[in-house]
């Protein structure tokens, strides 16, 4: 069996878009021996070739639903479930995760275990840092994180 | 979606097209059967961008301009690169020359394809999006997401990494490859040859709405080559500049519905960039095996329908695809991956083609190198005119339709022209007023 994957998406110079790839380096630090690591910015379509052959895959990104705090983890179990309208929306991937995971099983390219993680976000305007509630945030989500993979994993 | 209705006035609002990449809206407004207004309402980044490289150093300019644009980074590396080169008396030929046409041919066949498989093709098949597509064209999309990523993996391997590629330097590269370097390319490309051909037969069959228009075309033209970063300014209308003629010729103008500023040719109005002007202004440049194939599908040299830009993109992909193999093939390493560059005062301009039409780039340095003014004009301001009269014109011969109707129309329409807008133009809202 392949080691499972972790997927950081999303834009380091879109605010707080880039808090799942700094959750995913931040876990990459603690368990980069467990598990594998990869990173996707922008072009979500790279997310089928990136897990290709992998049977369990953990994704993160930021979300805006506009309905939670900042640091709001949605869960979803992409394998299982349809991605609901919130991945959909404020993405600044040119074809957003939930098309690609749609796209995927389709075409019967998703693999056997996909835990989606979106982190609420609010601030995704053209620039380099989170905001500083996301900021405050980031170990607790990571360390929420952590916990969930070791379950599984 | 917002509705207002009564019997004679429509108002269509697709509400936010907002990313980078072309996020803005739409609205139309018909009264008494007639469309009185189209406006297409694009926020462009590229104003901020040029406030932020104002103060910067001039070799900044491909890094941070790449950043403006996540589908077409190297047009906008390229088009800063020849301006400073211009602006600093440099010239970057033969072999490094080469390997910007073959960078800007990843870049095309990427761009291409998303537009072609993933937002315009399931249009013409009846499908709302690629994924309800891809259930009965499982081979098609496929073969769509193979032909990207072999245009993703020459940007990847010329830029270092596929989106905003960090290789690009003014005079020439960092890093350049040796011959052998290519061999882990070709047979890809070599596939993709025959899935670009593929591709051309497959959209030539789609069934294309009849719209036509007298378009003024403005495109690069190159004496001897299918344009991507060299050549003059030319339009079927008598247009013929140079990059620094552009300000004299094209104006760009503020409406009150847009951000973004909008362009016109100062004597004559709006015009269009984009495949459909590159095909008609350089036809007869393109390589054998596509006006070949052109012919064997009837394909006209000269296209004035919107919708079939699909079956330029195709061709264009296929262009791309023979030219790189055709560079590859000619390869020889140069000497320096770059030609020296010394900083003086002056003034730079210059346009190169990316995948959605000509945009043009205009800077001033001081003797230090430090950027003093920076002008970005993006193809989408410069068709955004273009569009609406062209959105206005389609339109009026469905005025009669409810408007659960038109506003597909309109998506459909929008899609006919730029990869960017219509990613944006799928999180559409309807306000329609009759009066």
């Amino acid at each position: 069996m392949s080691k499972a994957l972790v997927i950081g998406i999303g834009n380091k110079f879109r605010g707080d878009d880039a808090a799942g790839l700094e959750v995913a380096q931040s876990l990459e630090k603690k368990l980069g021996t467990l598990v594998d690591f990869a990173y996707c910015q922008e072009d979500a379509l790279d997310l089928m070739d990136i897990w290709s052959n992998r049977e369990v895959v953990f994704l993160i990104d930021a979300v805006s639903s506009g309905k939670h705090e900042i640091g709001y983890i949605h869960r979803f179990l992409a394998h299982k479930e349809q991605i609901p309208s919130v991945f959909s929306n404020s993405s600044t991937h040119l074809i957003n995760i939930a098309q690609v995971i749609e796209l995927a099983r389709t075409l019967g390219k998703l693999p056997a275990e996909v835990v989606l993680y979106g982190i609420e976000g609010k601030k995704y305007h053209l620039e380099r840092d989170l905001s500083k509630t996301m900021q405050a945030k980031l170990s607790e989500v990571t360390e929420i994180i952590e916990k969930e993979i070791h379950k599984i994993v | 979606m917002k509705k207002r209705s009564d019997k004679k006035t429509k108002t269509i609002n697709v509400n936010y097209l907002a990313r980078v990449e072309g996020e803005g809206s739409l609205y139309v407004e018909i009264k008494d059967d007639q469309v009185q207004d189209v406006q297409l309402k694009i926020f462009e980044p590229p104003r901020f961008f040029e406030a932020f490289l104002r103060g910067r150093d001039f070799r900044e300019t491909p890094d941070i301009t790449a950043r403006i644009c996540g589908i077409c980074p190297i047009a906008y590396q390229m088009s800063s690169v020849h301006a400073m080169e211009q602006a600093l008396n440099v010239t970057v030929e033969g072999q490094l020359a080469e390997l910007r046409r073959l960078i800007y041919c990843g870049e095309w066949i990427a761009s291409h394809t998303l537009h072609i498989y993933m937002l315009h093709a399931p249009d013409f098949l009846g499908f709302p999006d690629a994924i309800k597509m891809a259930k009965e064209y499982p081979k098609e999309v496929e073969r769509g997401l193979r032909l990207k990523k072999a245009g993703n993996s020459i940007l990847s391997f010329m830029g270092g990494r596929e989106i905003h590629p960090i290789n690009v330097k003014v005079g020439g590269f960092y890093k350049i490859p040796d011959k052998k370097d290519f061999n882990q390319l070709v047979d890809e490309l070599k596939w993709a040859r025959e899935a670009a051909i593929e591709t051309v037969r497959w959209v030539s069959g789609f069934d294309f709405p009849s719209f036509e228009k007298d378009y003024e075309f403005v495109s690069l033209v190159h004496p001897d080559r299918y344009p991507f970063d060299t050549g003059a300014i030319q339009s079927n209308k008598g247009l013929n500049i140079t990059a620094d003629q552009f300000d004299d010729h094209i104006e760009e103008f503020q409406v009150k519905h847009s951000n973004a500023l909008q362009s016109k040719i100062k004597e004559r109005g709006s015009y269009l960039t984009g495949p459909m002007a590159r095909y008609a202004l350089n036809y007869e440049k393109l390589p054998y095996i596509v006006k070949d194939l052109a012919k064997e599908i009837g394909f006209p040299e000269y296209c004035r329908n919107p919708f079939q830009s699909i079956i330029v993109r195709s061709l264009e992909v296929l262009f791309a695809i023979e030219e790189s193999l055709m560079i590859i093939q000619n390869y020889e390493k140069p000497k320096t991956a770059a030609v020296p560059i010394t900083p003086k005062a002056s003034k730079g301009f210059a346009a190169t083609e990316a995948p959605r039409g000509l945009l043009y780039h205009h800077y001033e340095i001081d003797k230090d190198g430090i950027i003093q003014l920076a002008n970005i004009v993006p193809p989408t301001s410069q068709s955004q005119k273009s569009i609406e009269e062209d959105l206005g014109q389609y339109l009026q011969d469905y005025i009669q339709l409810p408007e659960g109707e038109l506003t597909p129309k309109c998506e459909q329409f929008i899609r006919n022209y730029d990869p960017c807008i219509s990613c944006a133009a799928h999180f559409v809202n309807l306000e329609l007023k009759r009066s």
